[in-house]
């Protein structure tokens, strides 16, 4: 029971269900379902409704609206509509329920009524991020960008918007302003050793498409291998950490020794438990 | 909890409170004695009372670490297999605190990384829907 616990809080909690595919996504809600009607004495009520709060947004993506308005009812009745959380529910209701323009409508109405003059800066952060979400398919990236660049002189502090400007720096090819937003985030969370990693992705791209002279493309590679290593400290088993650090050692001169020690790792990883691990392991220990 | 761990728990428990008892019972002796007496000049706890509970606090500590079950954790994604790595209590050490999260699957700031509030709810719905057409499910 503690370990079937422990999986739906850590995908609730991590939010890792907003990347499953469909049929993960299904197995996810009749398993929550089932193990929520067991009544397990170790659920504390927060827990129960973060549970809850998943257990609407897979309704959503299932697209099962009777059920999703089912449960934001449960929500309203028991704790208000007052909250930030039930205000990003209403407005994911109004969006598929009715259309994004009366989401947006409310969205906007909550910030202009109150939320503007309101002290409450977690509801208006999130709203304005749904808003950003929901409006962003009518535009361009630029626009999305310049959109998430106002939030951030509003939030500086808020890592996801200084990940998602990243995302979209990226996905433009722009890979030093990518790599700027994912310092931001490292700022913000100084144990974040995934982002670590994808910083160093990041410079590692940047050395293979930006970078023309030799000289300024070895520096891209060192600071690639230095943030790739800082995530593997903080992370001693993690797997993409411990494979850029392979691949930016194997493209540096001198590092023969850091390589083989990403070598073990690797293949240390390669014999391990998690068979998706096991398998990029293998891969990657192949491809260097 | 296992049987023995329950057991002792509920053994070192009844020998705590019985040397709670005790002490109070022999403190309130001791008051009705008059100050200058021998008895009341030497006043100490009996040794069976003070073993008694030193017994019972070593019982109920081995029985609290004896209760402790091996972890055991399913991945989040992928086959359903229960993974238990022989420890009974969690590291401490940063750099492996997370070596579980990297075992599992989990991502401990997954609440940043995955950007969550900017999911395109309709790309997520219409994934969906292309899939269950793919498997021939005609239940939404």
């Amino acid at each position: 029971m503690d370990a079937t616990r422990g999986r739906f809080l850590s995908i609730c909690a991590s939010k890792a269900y907003t990347q499953f595919s469909p049929e993960e996504l299904i197995e996810l809600n009749e398993g929550c379902k089932s193990y929520m009607q067991l009544k397990d004495p170790g659920l504390s009520q927060a827990q129960y409704f973060s549970l809850m709060e998943m257990l609407f947004y897979l309704a959503v993506y299932l697209c099962k609206d009777v059920e999703a308005q089912v449960l934001y009812n449960t929500f309203r009745d028991r704790l208000g509509e007052d909250s930030p959380r039930l205000y990003g529910m209403k407005s994911t209701l109004l969006q598929i329920n009715e259309s994004d323009s009366a989401a947006v409508e409310f969205i906007e109405k909550l910030i202009k009524e109150r939320l503007e003059v309101d002290t409450d800066s977690v509801s208006y952060l999130l709203l304005q991020k749904r808003l950003i979400s929901i409006q962003s398919k009518d535009h361009d990236k630029d626009w999305i960008l310049r959109q998430l660049l106002d939030l951030s002189e509003k939030f500086p502090i808020d890592p996801e918007i200084w990940w998602f400007a990243s995302q979209n720096y990226f996905e433009l090819g722009q890979f030093e302003r990518a790599a700027y937003c994912l310092e931001e985030v490292v700022l913000l969370t100084p144990f974040n050793f995934v982002a670590f990693a994808r910083l160093a992705e990041i410079l590692y791209y940047k050395s293979l498409r930006v970078d023309k002279s030799g000289a300024k493309s070895r520096l891209s590679l060192q600071n690639a291998l230095n943030n790739a290593l800082r995530s593997v400290e903080l992370s001693e088993s993690y797997l993409k950490g411990w494979s850029l650090v392979a691949l930016t050692s194997s493209k540096l001169d001198g590092k023969g020794r850091v390589l083989q020690l990403a070598k073990n790792k690797l293949q240390n990883t390669a014999n391990g438990f998690n068979s998706q691990n096991k398998a990029t392991a293998e891969l990657i220990l192949k491809s260097i | 909890m296992t049987f023995l761990s329950t057991i002792l728990i509920l053994f070192s428990s009844v020998l705590l409170l019985h040397s709670g008892f005790s002490s109070h019972e022999f403190h309130q002796l001791l008051k009705n004695l008059p100050q200058n007496s021998p008895s009341y000049v030497n006043r100490q706890l009996p040794k069976d009372i003070q073993y008694e509970a030193i017994t019972g606090i070593i019982l109920f500590t081995t029985a609290i670490f004896l209760s402790f079950k091996k972890l055991t954790y399913f991945p989040l994604q992928g086959p359903r297999k229960l993974i238990t790595l022989d420890q009974y209590l969690q590291e401490i050490r940063m750099n492996k605190a997370t070596n579980i999260d990297n075992l599992i699957g989990n991502d401990p700031y997954g609440e940043v990384n995955y950007t969550p509030n900017f999911i395109n709810i309709h790309a997520k719905r219409a994934e969906t829907r292309s899939w269950l057409e793919q498997n021939d499910k005609k239940e939404i």
